[in-house]
């Protein structure tokens, strides 16, 4: 039995009837958690099986914009309705502004189009630096290069990093162990490796679902129930 | 010195049931020298075995050295003789009798 508690921090099933196989097999695979996107058909089916299985569930939403009044607007709509706010954009600004806004929890830096992470963003980095592993598996060395780069980052500890699955379908989901070896690979220690399966994400993952819960106040402060 | 190794367990989800380990460890190998080249098939001194009673789990050994090269190219096989697959790693030991325990 394991100990760590895994979470696939984004799973993108296109029907209910795939959103059920994928929650079914994550708990297979060890998470303990994974988060959704899609409908609400997708995320009540997904919620039943994840309930059932005794996996924690969150709702997650991808943001695409490439204008920064885009992103604002994006976030002050979205922030309040799910639990984990991802941003993706080809923009340099917009991905800066991401990277250092409290609302947002991970910014996806691994497609192609990303711009690539130097001093100036790490400056101003704030929030979880997102890889999606489906695209290694579709863009191959560019995102390989990235992710790459990505790695001696990591390493000293500039910025925490968090790698997801992005499946929409069950050939797509890889086990911890393997997601984790993106940057084993890349001669990041392995405990810092499987700490991008099981770190960060999950805290703050925790503190906004008691928020949206009415748990925690935005100051930070906990509302103990007896 | 003799070289340590690492013996995984791994489930193959696919849709044909004609998977042999050979396939397998043809397509693992493509996959590392793809990455890695030559060097990194060396390091890895890869190696499988097909359980009997069960066809889609398999055993892979490898070097301690090269079980990131390994791990990292289960995961990117995603195709074995133009079938879909899905290689799952499912346990990591330094010996058979606790890999199969």
């Amino acid at each position: 039995m394991n100990k760590r508690f895994f979470i696939d921090a984004w799973l993108m099933p296109l029907t209910t009837s795939d959103a059920v196989e994928m929650v079914k097999l994550a708990g297979e695979l060890g998470y303990k958690a994974v988060a959704v996107e899609g409908n609400d058909e997708i995320l009540k089916a997904s919620s039943e099986v994840a309930d059932r299985l005794g996996i924690e569930l969150y709702r997650r939403r991808t943001i695409n914009v490439n204008i920064k009044e885009k992103l604002y607007d994006e976030l002050s709509k979205n922030r309040w309705s799910y639990e984990l706010i991802s941003v993706k954009s080809n923009e340099r600004d917009v991905v800066m502004a991401a990277l250092r806004d409290m609302r947002v929890d991970t910014v996806l830096m691994s497609h192609p189009s990303a711009p690539l992470v130097d001093r100036h963003m790490l400056s101003v980095t704030n929030n979880i630096v997102e890889v999606a592993f489906s695209d290694l598996l579709k863009y191959g060395y560019e995102t390989f290069y990235r992710v790459l780069r990505l790695s001696s980052h990591l390493k000293k500890d500039r910025i925490r990093v968090v790698v997801s699955s992005c499946a929409t379908n069950c050939f797509e989901m890889r086990s911890p162990r393997q997601l984790a070896s993106v940057f084993f690979v890349m001669g990041v220690g392995s405990d810092r490796a499987i700490e991008t399966v099981s770190g960060a994400i999950i805290e703050a993952l925790r503190q906004n679902k008691a928020k949206l819960e009415g748990m925690l106040d935005t100051s930070g402060v906990w509302r103990i129930e007896r | 010195m003799r070289d340590k190794k690492r013996y995984i367990l791994c489930r193959v989800r696919t849709t044909s049931d004609s998977l042999t380990a050979a396939s397998l460890h043809t397509a693992i190998m493509n996959k590392l020298c793809e990455f890695y080249g030559w060097s990194g098939r060396a390091i890895s001194a890869l190696k499988t075995w097909q359980l009997k009673d069960k066809r889609d789990y398999f055993i892979l050994r490898c070097s301690l050295k090269g079980l990131p090269y390994v791990l990292f190219s289960t995961s990117l096989v995603t195709y074995i003789n133009h079938e879909k697959v899905a290689i799952d790693v499912l346990r990591i030991s330094g010996t058979i009798k606790s890999l199969l325990s």
